[in-house]
């Protein structure tokens, strides 16, 4: 138990990095968790981030970071454990209402949230956010699922196309 | 009162627009005029470019359950139809979700209590995937298993292995001739080494066939296989008297099929791996089905009462297998059914996806085993066996079809729009109901065959062990290998040749019955008694000679004229009616086929192979070309027809035959014309 801690002290267990959104706000957050991005986390091995110079993320607004960033915090603590047996069945329950609670949130932020997750290459929310987007469109006729992700009304051609199928699957829509 | 006729248009233009732009019969609300709440709420920020890959992502994870999800996400857009039929993103997606899920289950019966005709193929999703059994009527066919998204359909020995998702079907030889009254089961699987059967090959797999026979008290085994073609060598087990086996659908656990024999008293086991039959002792219970036991193994269950009662077959005490009772399942609590049912049965297990089919008064259930979740899916009816469908449904090849109509639909749904301008909008329902007409009529010409099959390599040859010539290859209908001095080596002459037998053989075919009939006609009295065949051509008909000449020389050029384009262009003169719903018929020289000369659609579509009934037609043109020869030989020297020489030979055979030409003398003066065709013939 106290190895792997004196390992992660050595790497800098209150190490901070700092990220920088595309319109240019600051966010400092553990190494840890920023590391539960594959992007950044070779950054951060090699050592970038620290001090006054920022990762800087010019894809990632700064609402959206510090989304992705509050799903990173409260992952980071199970994550480091690597799904130990020391996780326990309360803390996976806590997680999961947490889970539950940071998806119910605006389309708009949610859609940002797929982009930034899958960027920065966050498996845990990007699965996490695919199931919200796939709960939300599933049982949904082509139109409402156009109008739900917000796509611009189809071209007519499109639309022929749209129509043509459906006249093929009938029964999807019984 | 101008302006007022314009703006009046205008507002049935709007409404026509309407009717075509809401996109289909459930969504009805013109999405031109009204604003939805979630445009506006996203309007502040319009959302960020999903990229494939993520879209990728949110697909993935799209439930497995309804078919219907996956092909509404499909028309959504061309981004994501494109991902959607992507092979690497549909094995993404079946790794995703393991099993496949349980569609639905097809049964075998025609009627309900009312005489009305019954689908054979029940859902268990709330929206029906489309399914069209490959045969006419289905009267006489049963579906017997269903495994590895294979179906396997039955009827007096003849088994058809059905795609349902691709529509293909292939028709296997016969494994042994049986009676009405025998019963026969068999089992379908894939035959790839090491497939996790979630998207298989779908070109191999194997049909292990078992049949019974009662007189001589034994079950046979024989095995399929897609890949050579044949049937293996039958093996057989012997079973007590009057025992027999259900034509329910098998159990595949661990490279060995089990089949009930008598409502489960005993259990056929058929090992894949060693090839041999043995039977097993079933727990004992009056009625029941294999099924999976929790651990994976062979299992059983039975009803007894409102009981589902779960075995499962475990070594015992001292090493000996024994049936084990793991569980017992409350049907009256679980499914929520009155007390005063007396007919609970078990009729059918779905492996994949571990759920098993109960029959009772108030219909059909499902019953997931390890979740216990149950639901109501079917009307009560006299089922034996219910052969549970499980398979992704997966917009793959589906569409393909579809584009080729799209333009035509475009061009449609503009002309209707611009007919219905003056007119007042039809009621949607009504409007709904006709396209859907037009799609089901648009997939009526679906699983027609082309061309023909070639035959294997096995294919019968005239003279057994010769090897046949190279150029003849199995590829033409009736082909036996038979070319000794080689005519057919040279490809255009082969190509010309079959041409002209098969013409031949037609105009023979028709010449013997042109002969036989009046012949018949004329001993019976019903026409002149010295009516001859022979000189048909120098009687007196509704024309003079003259004219009848002309008009045929003039008919029968047009159409044989037509004939030799067709062979030197094959397809060019094509008179069938283009609908870009249908697919052409592949130009076919000597079979056009298509509303004119195959209406019915018989050469192409029947359940027979388009082979067989080639090769039956050349075989009959043989034949009656052989015969009209010897019709015309007859005629030149005893100068009867066909059906004198026939009575006069059965009244003496020993002196009327064809050996007693030499006493005959050529009859009417024509031994000019008998040595101008013995010569002719030499």
């Amino acid at each position: 138990m106290a190895a792997p801690e004196s390992g992660d002290g050595n790497n800098g267990a209150a190490r901070m990095v700092t990220l920088i959104s595309s319109d240019n706000t600051r966010f400092e957050v553990e190494a840890a968790a920023a590391s539960l991005s594959q992007t950044l986390q070779l950054t951060i091995l090699d050592g970038g981030g620290g001090g006054g110079d920022g990762i800087p993320l010019p894809n990632v607004d700064s609402a959206t970071l510090s989304k992705v960033l509050e799903y990173c915090i409260k992952h980071a603590p199970a994550a480091a454990n690597g799904g130990a047996p020391n996780a326990t069945a309360v803390d996976r329950a806590e997680l999961e209402r947490f889970d539950n609670e940071f998806v119910n949130i605006d389309q708009s932020v949610l859609y940002s949230l797929i982009m930034a997750a899958h960027n920065l290459e966050i498996e845990g929310l990007q699965s996490l956010v695919a199931k919200k987007v796939a709960d939300m469109i599933k049982g949904k006729s082509p139109m409402e699922i156009r109008r739900t992700l917000g796509f611009p009304d189809p071209t007519p051609e499109e639309q022929a196309e749209m129509n043509a199928h459906m006249l093929e699957y009938g029964w999807a829509y019984e | 009162m101008v302006a007022g006729m314009l703006s009046r248009i205008q507002l049935l233009v709007g409404i026509v627009m309407g009717v075509f732009k809401s996109g289909g019969p459930h969504n009805p609300s013109p999405s031109s005029s009204t604003t939805d709440d979630k445009e506006t709420l996203i309007s502040p920020r319009s959302p960020p470019e999903l990229n494939d890959d993520a879209t990728a992502e949110i697909l993935l994870r799209l439930s497995s359950d309804e078919p219907a999800y996956l092909v509404r996400a499909s028309l959504v857009c061309k981004t994501w139809y494109q991902i959607l039929s992507d092979p690497a993103f549909n094995r993404r997606y079946r790794k995703f979700h393991g099993a496949p899920p349980l569609l639905g289950f097809f049964h075998n019966i025609n009627y309900d209590s009312r005489m009305n005709p019954i689908p054979h193929f029940i859902p268990t999703t709330t929206t029906a995937i489309r399914c069209s059994p490959p045969v006419f009527t289905l009267k006489d066919w049963w579906f017997l298993d269903c495994r590895h998204d294979r179906v396997l359909m039955e009827s007096v020995g003849r088994i058809i292995v059905w795609d349902l998702i691709t529509n293909r079907q292939k028709h296997l030889p016969v494994p042994r001739k049986r009676y009405y009254w025998e019963p026969v089961t068999a089992a379908v699987l894939c035959a790839k080494d090491g497939c996790d059967h979630l998207n298989c090959n779908r070109d191999s797999f194997l049909v292990v066939s078992i049949g019974n026979n009662y007189t001589n008290n034994f079950i046979w085994a024989r095995v399929y296989s897609s890949e050579t073609n044949v049937w293996s060598k039958m093996i057989r087990t012997t079973i007590p008297q009057f025992s027999f086996v259900d034509m329910r659908p098998s159990l595949l656990v661990r490279d060995a099929f089990y089949f009930s024999i008598e409502n489960g008293r005993q259990i056929l086991k058929y090992d894949l791996g060693g090839q041999c039959l043995s039977i097993i002792d079933g727990p004992g219970e009056p009625r029941g089905i294999v099924v999976t036991a929790d651990d994976g193994g062979l299992g059983f269950a039975s009803v007894e009462g409102y009981d589902l009662r779960l075995w499962s077959r475990q070594v015992g005490i001292g090493g000996v297998m024994e049936w084990v009772q793991c569980r017992v399942i409350d049907l009256g609590t679980l499914l929520q059914i009155p007390a005063q049912l007396f007919a609970i049965d078990v009729i059918g297990f779905a492996e994949a996806a571990r759920t098993i089919f109960i029959s009772t008064d108030v219909g059909i259930f499902i019953l997931n085993l390890n979740s216990h979740a149950a639901r109501n899916v079917g009307m009560r009816g006299a089922y034996h066996a219910a052969v549970p469908y499980t398979s992704y449904y997966t917009p793959v090849g589906q569409l393909k079809d579809i584009k080729e109509c799209l333009s035509w639909l475009i061009n449609l749904a503009t002309r209707i729009q611009a007919s219905n301008v003056t007119r007042p909008a039809p009621p949607q329902g009504a409007a709904a109901v006709s396209l859907k007409r037009t799609g089901v009529r648009a997939n009526a010409a679906k699983g027609v065959s082309a061309v023909c099959e070639p035959l294997g390599p096995d294919r019968p040859i005239w003279f057994p062990g010769s090897t046949p010539p190279a150029w003849l290859d199995g590829s033409l209908p009736g082909d036996f290998g038979f070319d000794p001095l080689g005519f057919g080596s040279d490809p255009d002459s082969l190509r010309w040749f079959q041409q002209a037998e098969l013409m031949h053989g037609r105009w023979a075919m028709l010449a013997a019955v042109g002969i036989l009939v009046p012949d018949v006609l004329s001993h019976w009295g019903f026409m002149d008694p010295d009516y001859s065949w022979f000189d048909a051509g120098s009687r007196e008909y509704f024309a003079d000679p003259w004219t009848l000449f002309v008009s045929q020389m003039a008919l029968m050029g047009w159409v044989e004229g037509r004939r030799w384009a067709d062979y030197l262009n094959p397809g060019c003169v094509d008179i069938e009616p283009k609908f870009p719903n249908r697919k052409v018929p592949t130009p076919d020289v000597g079979y056009p086929g298509g509303l004119f000369f195959d209406w019915a659609n018989w050469g192409r579509g029947s359940p027979e192979p388009v082979m067989v009934i080639r090769t039956k037609e050349i075989k009959n043109g043989r034949l009656a070309m052989l015969a009209f020869v010897g019709f015309w030989f007859q005629a030149v020297y005893t100068g009867q027809g066909p059906i004198d020489n026939l009575l006069a030979h059965l009244a003496d055979p020993g002196h009327c035959n064809i050996f007693s030409i030499a006493d005959l003398q050529p009859s009417r003066g024509e031994e000019d014309l008998i040595s101008v065709y013995v010569r002719g013939h030499h």
